[in-house]
């Protein structure tokens, strides 16, 4: 049961933080009428997810694995660039705002950022729901795992969404310009944690040679230990990474890390960036 | 505009699930108890075409070591341990095919078309390997 639920915990946790910050962002400027849209992608890629996977079930039992790994490293990158993209979108938009700050101002949303944003929880949701799909059927099927197991799965993904509301909530109290720097800085390790997932399935799909462990905390914090599960469904956190996904993950967060935090034009206060 | 849509969602996941749930509940029977004895070496009967029951459990795969006629295979995988586990057959350091997200109890079934030669099939979860899971699997040609 808890193995279960830490599996679609992991699963679920980081789309619902993107989701989350999504919508919350969306309000925050003053463009709740847009809100429907954000959830249009996010049902759009659950009910895809749904469809495939049953269809998946139904037909040739499993993907073969490196279509499957391919799809997911995939989706990982697109999932990379648009939230690159959103990253400094964010940042740019945030600076603009200058005093305006407290009061929630209307920005200019147009249709191509909306599409964007929306497209971007699909893609969040959509990238780890097909899995979490094929992983309730087997639930299902298994004739070892009884109701309780599947109870705990369900309980995962409902725990993941509830912290994606958390954010949600949270998010529209805080003002404008910490919260751009806060989701924005978290959002950074979301992207790198992606790119070095996205090494991980193309090198299981077998079209990079991915091998190698460049440090091993499989024994202090497995992903299957609470705060593991934690760190890997938000950061993309791996105890054991192979060369090639550590550099891919430094490669990208510290340039971009960089970028984000000492973007020359509008310095952040180092206080708020810890955060 | 948000609450009740994030509500339906989960509605209509909970709904789904139940109508899977009832649709399957007559039709998972299984075998059970196929699971070889712990340590064992196994062969598939030629020409059987059956599927090799392979169980995962702290530290260890039973059988740890297989042989098997070339050609497409299929094997039943079942969790026997308490924490999750993995199924990957490797050639070399490469993934042939895998299983993963093996949770306690459930079994799953992986089916591959392999050619002969040395494989070895591994969880790759941190640590699990070194702690013994690990086995070796001999495809033979013909």
């Amino acid at each position: 049961v808890a193995a279960a639920f830490f599996l679609t915990l992991r699963e679920g946790l980081e789309a619902a933080l993107i989701v989350g910050i999504i919508a919350a962002y969306v309000v925050k400027i003053g463009r709740r009428d847009r809100l429907p849209m954000v959830m249009a992608g996010v049902l759009a890629a659950v009910g895809l997810s749904l469809a495939i996977g049953a269809t998946v079930v139904l037909t040739v039992g499993d993907l073969p694995i490196v279509l499957q790994e391919s799809i997911e490293g995939g989706a990982g990158i697109i999932a990379v660039a648009v939230l690159t993209w959103m990253l400094f979108w964010m940042r740019r938009q945030g600076r603009a705002l200058k005093g305006d700050l407290e009061r929630g101002v209307d920005v200019a949303l147009s249709q191509g950022s909306m599409l964007a944003l929306a497209g971007l929880a699909f893609v969040a949701v959509a990238r780890e729901g097909l899995e979490t799909t094929l992983f309730m059927f087997a639930i299902l099927s298994s004739s070892g795992t009884g109701l309780a197991t599947l109870i705990g799965a369900i309980l995962g993904l409902v725990i993941a969404v509830s912290i994606g509301w958390a954010i949600f909530v949270g998010g529209r109290r805080i003002d404008l310009r910490r919260f751009f720097t806060i989701t924005g800085t978290i959002l950074v390790f979301v992207s790198a944690g992606l790119v070095a997932f996205a090494i991980h399935e193309f090198g299981e799909a077998g079209l990079i040679a991915n091998t190698g462990t460049a440090f091993n905390l499989g024994g202090v914090l497995p992903e299957s230990s609470p705060l593991g599960a934690l760190l890997s469904g938000l950061f993309g956190y791996r105890s054991a990474p192979t060369p090639l996904e550590l550099i891919g993950y430094l490669a990208y967060l510290v340039p971009t890390l960089t970028l984000f935090v000492f973007d020359g034009r509008l310095p952040l206060r180092p206080k708020a960036v810890r955060a | 505009v948000f609450s009740p849509a994030r509500r339906s969602i989960a509605l209509t996941g909970l709904l789904f699930v139940g109508a899977i749930a009832a649709c399957s509940g007559g039709a998972t029977q299984a075998p059970s108890g196929s699971i070889g004895p712990s340590g064992s070496a196994g062969s598939a009967a030629p020409g059987s075409g059956g599927p090799i029951n392979v169980g995962a459990r702290e530290y260890a795969f039973d059988p740890s070591t297989l042989s098997i006629p070339a050609g497409e295979v299929t094997f039943h995988v079942t969790n026997t341990g308490t924490i999750e586990h993995e199924f990957e057959i490797l050639n070399g350091e490469t993934v042939v095919d895998e299983i993963e997200g093996l949770i306690p109890a459930l079994e799953k079934d992986l089916k591959v078309t392999l050619a002969p030669g040395s494989y070895t099939y591994v969880c790759r979860l941190a640590g699990h390997e070194e702690a013994g899971m690990k086995g070796t699997l001999t495809v033979t040609g013909g």
